[in-house]
């Protein structure tokens, strides 16, 4: 049978089960609260199931093992590190966060510091954030379908189109679900893979050998033999990090976790399946180079995956790693749509116009949103890109310099007042913009990430303004 | 065996990016347990 044929049958079972797991979500689904953290009633499984299946996207699956690939074990420095750290810090927010009865990340920007317009501002942030992220989604979604089914590009990014709006127009119950599949599919892809790899090349101390033998030993050098520098290693990592740290995406599970305690242990069991996963994708990266040393067939970091499925992993385990590949990028774009359409509608809409809705409207609204936010981010996906793994770390600098100090700081400062959380958002999201022109196109050649400087200055902001604007409230009362 | 060498990679490659990755991986459960500890003890 041919790989084509092989491939379209997992992907025709993949779709079938999907869309049967995910329906039941939309029954749940009655009101704003069900819709955007349902109902605050996730168990520890399904919680679990929808962290690591959101926070494992289509930059893990593809970037990192395809720059495994390319570039060695360095990537996971600059990438895989800065993500859990990042997870880490998430066990903070847990511990805080459930005091607030919010129903969306900025809700609680309205909560602690009582402004509707920050509140509205932090929904539009996330908003255009959320659009340019889910472009990685599709194309890496697109890359790979179009490769291993033998189809164009643009119908190739079609069909996931129609997977996150299906599942997105269920709330975060019908997410939830379908993450559940999702995970266990990623699960499986990844380990039967690296272990066919590892028992195919005798073993991890093997590969390593051979791998030490390509590019003078580079692909096991913690910086590639100094292709990437320490600063370079380091500032990306922490933009990706803090990006995470900092993510509504990964808070909302917090606030839909049934209580503090699952909250808690949720991220605890993610973080460590997601380190298991990433040792397997390293094994992949790794091995694929040794079967394939020459990279010339190869255009970007990228599509490496794709080639290596469709060139040298046995056809039915291969079918399986093409579904995990798609399950990676369907379950965090969708749960990018779902967060930023109710941004739209609870943060943006309801919040500053229209402030008496019903539920059916308010579900109704949400499932319009997604589809113009989805088409949007449908028809940007076709504009070329860096390689996703860089291009996403400059969105996860804008939301880390937006949410980081007014979320962190309104959780453990009494002092942070309104005006340091806001001008701390608006002065960090100029300073990125700022570095990332200036180094890009102007004349300050620096591998320093930009968020590095604008993490900074944003601190500076919130804590000077902060502190003289508590002082001042406290005089005046 | 190679003294520099263990499962065919460097030891600088196990410390910097193996530590990290053990440290990265078990530090959300570190600090629920230390934090867990803090607010028993309250």
């Amino acid at each position: 049978m041919s790989r084509v044929i092989i491939f379209m049958l997992y992907f025709t079972l993949y779709t079938v089960v999907l869309l049967f797991w995910g329906k039941s979500g939309f029954k749940k689904t009655n009101n704003i609260r069900d819709f955007c953290v349902a109902g605050n009633s996730l168990g520890l499984f399904v919680s679990v199931s929808t962290f690591t299946a959101t926070l494992f996207s289509a930059v893990s699956m593809q970037s990192v093992t395809g720059s495994v690939y390319q570039f060695g074990y360095s990537t996971i420095l600059y990438s895989v590190i800065g993500w859990l750290l990042g997870a880490s810090c998430l066990i903070f927010v847990a511990y805080k966060i459930k005091e607030y009865d919010i129903v969306t990340v900025p809700d609680y920007f309205r909560i602690r510091y009582g402004s509707r317009h920050y509140q509205a501002f932090a929904g539009l942030v996330l908003v255009i954030c959320y659009i340019l992220y889910i472009i990685i989604q599709i194309k890496g979604f697109g890359i790979v379908v179009s490769e291993l089914l033998d189809i164009n590009y643009n119908i190739a990014i079609a069909l996931i189109y129609l997977f996150i709006i299906y599942t997105g127009f269920g709330g975060l119950f019908s997410v939830a679900k379908t993450d559940a599949l999702n995970m266990i599919m990623v699960i499986i892809g990844v380990l039967l893979v690296s272990g066919t790899i590892l028992l195919e090349l005798g073993g991890i101390t093997s590969i390593h050998e051979e791998a030490a033998g390509i590019m003078d030993g580079a692909l096991l050098d913690p910086t590639t033999n100094g292709l990437f520098s320490p600063v370079m290693i380091v500032t990306t990592s922490l933009a990706w990090g803090l990006g995470t740290a900092s993510n509504p995406q990964y808070i909302i599970r917090i606030a839909s976790a049934k209580d503090k305690k699952t909250g808690i242990q949720m991220i605890c069991i993610a973080t460590l399946i997601l380190s298991i996963i990433y040792l397997g994708l390293m094994v992949i990266g790794i091995g694929s180079r040794v079967m394939e040393p020459n990279t010339s067939a190869i255009q970007s970091v990228d599509e490496t995956l794709a080639f290596i499925i469709n060139t040298k992993i046995v056809s039915y385990i291969s079918g399986v790693m093409f579904i995990s590949i798609i399950a990676a990028a369907i379950s965090t774009a969708n749960s990018q749509l779902l967060l930023l359409s109710s941004s739209f509608t609870y943060d943006i809409y309801l919040n500053l116009f229209h402030k008496q809705i019903s539920n059916e409207k308010f579900l109704n609204l949400n499932r319009v949103i997604i589809f113009i936010a989805g088409t949007i981010s449908l028809l940007l996906s076709t504009w070329p890109l860096e390689t996703l793994l860089i291009y996403g770390s400059y969105i996860w600098s804008i939301v880390a310099v937006t949410f980081m100090w007014p979320l962190y700081g309104g959780l453990y400062w009494k002092k942070a007042t309104k005006e340091g959380a806001v001008l701390s958002s608006i002065g960090g999201i100029i300073a990125v913009v700022t570095f990332y022109f200036v180094s890009h196109y102007g004349e300050l050649q620096t591998e320093v990430h930009p968020v590095l400087p604008s993490i900074l200055i944003s601190l500076i902001i919130f804590c000077g303004v902060s502190i003289a604007t508590y002082k001042k409230e406290g005089n005046l009362s | 065996m190679n003294a520099q060498i263990l499962l065919g990679l460097p030891l600088e490659t196990w410390i910097i990016i193996g530590g990290l990755y053990a440290l990265a991986a078990f530090l959300p459960t570190i600090i629920a347990l230390i934090l867990g500890r803090r607010e028993a003890k309250k």
